[in-house]
């Protein structure tokens, strides 16, 4: 391990009140998963219904802009909330399994394939097995920092972290595009010096796969739909371009918020070598942070406004987390972890913080644990 | 040699056509079918629409016992219809869960013919999760949605004597075949052997068949009632009292598995031949041939290994349970059907390894295949995907 002076990473609780822990969330889960049944398959279905009517409408709207150009805002308007519903509350989620209950061959983990670059196949590994199962761990947790920005002292500085902010910008305007590459680049899917590790999905399965899902969703909203306008080409191909670039900027945002808020946890590898339950409980808390807000608004992030429930309970139908999050808090008190919560302004900000904190190196900390604490 | 090599092209460009249609739909709308793309836009308007399946509205709930009812439904236009003795696969939703049984039809052809109506009847199975359910909770007006008619348990085109023989709710594929035109007027000997514990279903409506057909002059049918509480079941002096001339029939056997294999049996020592007994496994117990060859076969724990994306999860065998079941008590949640081999929602990727098909008593290849995990039964050590 390189750089043990700077480390920011924080010490999870011992395996014997790790027990505990876990009993209580194990049992918040089960009391949870025996309520799931026809509200849960009514609420996905009415959240697939909105998604689908929205980009419906939200695609003839943009054409009819020539009759007034109010028509085209609201259809890019309309184009973007089908694109977040489809991606977050839907996909991310069904993608997750929460809704394999079902037995429904379209609502299903193994099939869905969701309106972004990113192919769902290769996503749903990295993601939740990946980034699910190590989460916040520097160097197993591809999705920290997406291995372009430093948001810890657990990475050395180097010099091209002082234009972080801006790299930081550029990612969050072509997240999807990002998010898909970065997770097969790290891979070394790209480069000569092929990763030696063992995978179900071979470098070139994965390679194939992302460019025929770039492909197919280029030709959906740069080449088809602003084709088949016909004397409405531009306004369509601009009006797609847009809404993409909302979803990207929204879905980049609520992320960041999730886990790189200037509260959240780091780990190391070694520390979760022969870790328990109750310690992989502990360290979804530590490394998971809310945000508070209205019902449309948690819809409308997924419920990934409750990344702390979602990182304990990756596949109970996230519409639950909410009523969760008052247990998950009072399970927190009780064992004096902290609960890393608050609105949207306030947690943003901290994000963007961090962001520009860690573009600079740090003075050396002694305190080798909890300097993120509290 | 030409004729098979232009067929092969056809096919080629058959198959390079769907994949380009299935590419587009999955470029233009994330989803390999456009129908079901619209499908939960298009159902709350229109609910008789279905992409896979049909859809069916449930017209009639009726009790013939205080365990058994009769579902009677209206199929949509597009249902392709069925041959009496055959049965369809009913899908409805339980508690927010798609869930599939297999059923019989019970009503005449020339009824759907004339009113586009079938009837299902149902037994509750004790232990079943479906049938209580069904029995208790299923609401007119509603809909459910069905396969088209499968299964080959069907009348031959010959006109030749027919032998029935029907244990419990096995009845139900035997009285669509008595009531449907197709055995009204060219079969001269008709006999049914029914067995049931003191309360036969269908009796009147049997009855009543058989009166009709004495009216129109026609060649009756004989029924046997038997109840296995006072007369035990099937035997040579029963079978020769119903039916002396057993051996010059066409037999269609219907009932739980030891009641088939147990007539089987008798009519195979008595001479008849394997190709003039059909018949069809009703009720839970349907693999009989398969635990034979199992028990001869292993009885020693097997190591069952199913990988999936995320993880690898070993289970130990020692009994006879099929791989749906392994990996369920392993809380891999496997996605399921109909759990009898029929719908194909439990397919997975054998990689290595011998199963045994639980409905033929078959073993598998050792190589990679896909199998239907519910009606799998690992032999040895077995490699799963799923």
């Amino acid at each position: 391990m390189n750089n043990t002076q700077f480390n920011q990473t924080t010490d999870l609780i011992s395996p014997e009140k790790s027990k505990s822990l876990e009993k209580d969330l194990t049992e918040l889960r089960e009391r949870t998963m025996s309520k799931v049944g026809q509200v849960d398959a009514n609420y996905i279905r009415r959240m697939v219904r909105i998604d689908r009517w929205s980009g419906i409408v939200g695609r003839i709207s943009m054409v009819l802009g020539f009759i007034h150009p109010l028509f085209w805002v609201l259809g890019v308007a309309l184009l973007a909330l089908s694109k977040i519903l489809n991606n977050m509350e839907v996909g991310h989620n069904v993608m997750h399994g929460q809704y394999d209950f079902m037995n429904d061959p379209h609502i299903n983990s193994r099939t869905f394939d969701w309106d972004n670059a990113g192919d769902s196949d290769s996503w749903r590994h990295y993601h939740n097995y990946e980034h699910h199962t190590y989460t916040n761990i520097i160097g197993k947790d591809r999705d920290f920092g997406y291995g372009l920005l430093r948001l810890s002292n657990d990475l050395p500085w180097r010099l091209k972290n002082t234009f972080q902010f801006g790299v930081y910008m550029l990612l969050s305007i072509l997240f999807e595009w990002g998010v898909a590459y970065h997770e097969l680049a790290g891979d070394r899917v790209f480069s000569k010096k092929k990763n030696s590790r063992k995978k179900r999905l071979s470098a070139e399965d994965l390679k194939r796969a992302f460019f025929s899902k770039a492909g197919r969703q280029i030709f959906k909203d740069y080449v088809f739909f602003p084709l088949i306008a016909g004397p409405m080409f531009l306004p369509v191909l601009l009006g797609n371009l847009l809404a993409n670039i909302i979803r990207n900027l929204w879905t980049s945002t609520i992320i960041f918020c999730g886990h790189f808020t200037e509260d959240v946890h780091t780990f190391t590898q070694e520390q979760c070598e022969n870790e328990t339950k109750g310690q992989w409980y502990h360290r979804q808390m530590l490394g998971s942070s809310n945000i508070e807000g209205k019902r449309w608004f948690h819809i409308l992030t997924g419920h990934l406004s409750c990344q702390i429930e979602h990182h304990l309970f990756p596949d109970v139908p996230a519409h639950r987390y909410v009523d969760m999050s008052k247990e998950v808090q009072e399970i927190a008190k009780k064992h004096g972890i902290p609960y890393n919560t608050g609105g949207f302004a306030k947690q943003y900000a901290t994000v963007l913080k961090r962001v520009i904190k860690y573009s600079f190196p740090q003075k050396p900390d002694n305190t080798n644990g909890m300097t993120a604490a509290n | 040699m030409n004729t098979s090599l232009k067929l092969d092209k056809k096919d080629i460009n058959h198959k390079l056509k769907d994949k380009a249609i299935k590419n587009l739909n999955l470029s233009l709308v994330n989803n390999s079918s456009l129908k079901s793309y619209f499908e939960p836009l298009i159902q709350p308007f229109a609910p008789k629409w279905s992409t896979s399946l049909f859809r069916a509205k449930v017209t009639k709930v009726s009790r013939l016992t205080n365990n058994v009812i009769s579902i009677r439904l209206k199929t949509s236009k597009q249902w392709t219809g069925f041959k009496p003795g055959q049965y369809i696969e009913l899908t409805t939703e339980i508690e927010g869960a798609a869930v599939t049984r297999c059923f019989s039809i019970s009503s005449s052809k020339d009824v759907w013919k004339s009113k586009r109506r079938i009837e299902l009847t149902i037994r509750e199975q004790d232990q079943g999760r479906v049938t209580p359910w069904l029995i208790s909770g299923i609401k007119e007006k509603t809909y459910v949605q069905i396969s088209k008619a499968q299964g080959e348990f069907t009348l031959g085109n010959a006109p030749a004597n027919k032998l029935f023989i029907a244990a419990g709710t096995g009845i139900t594929p035997i009285i669509s075949m008595l009531s449907s035109k197709v055995v009204r007027s060219d079969i001269k000997n008709i006999d049914l052997i029914y067995f049931a514990r003191s309360e036969h279903i269908f009796k009147d409506r049997l009855v009543s068949l058989a009166n009709l057909r004495k009216k129109q002059n026609l060649p009756p049918i004989n029924l046997h009632f038997i109840d296995t509480n006072e007369d035990g079941r099937i035997s040579l002096n029963l079978l020769k009292n119903a039916c002396s001339d057993f051996q010059d029939r066409e037999a269609y056997l219907c009932g739980p598995g030891g009641m088939i294999n147990e007539t089987r049996d008798l009519l195979e020592s008595q001479g008849v031949s394997q190709h003039q007994i059909h018949h069809e496994y009703f009720g839970p117990t349907q693999n009989h041939k398969m635990l034979e060859t199992l028990s001869k076969a292993n009885v020693e724990p097997r190591e069952v290994a199913f990988h999936s994306k995320q993880s690898t999860t070993q289970v130990t065998s020692n009994s006879n349970a099929t791989l749906l079941e392994l990996a369920e008590t392993a809380e891999l949640n496997p996605s399921y059907g109909c759990r009898m081999g029929v719908c194909h929602q439990c397919k997975c990727t054998k990689k290595s390894g011998v199963v045994i098909n639980s409905l033929t008593g078959r073993p598998s290849d050792t190589g990679e295949e896909e199998i239907q995990m519910c009606i799998s039964i690992p032999a040895g050590n077995v490699q799963i995907e799923i």
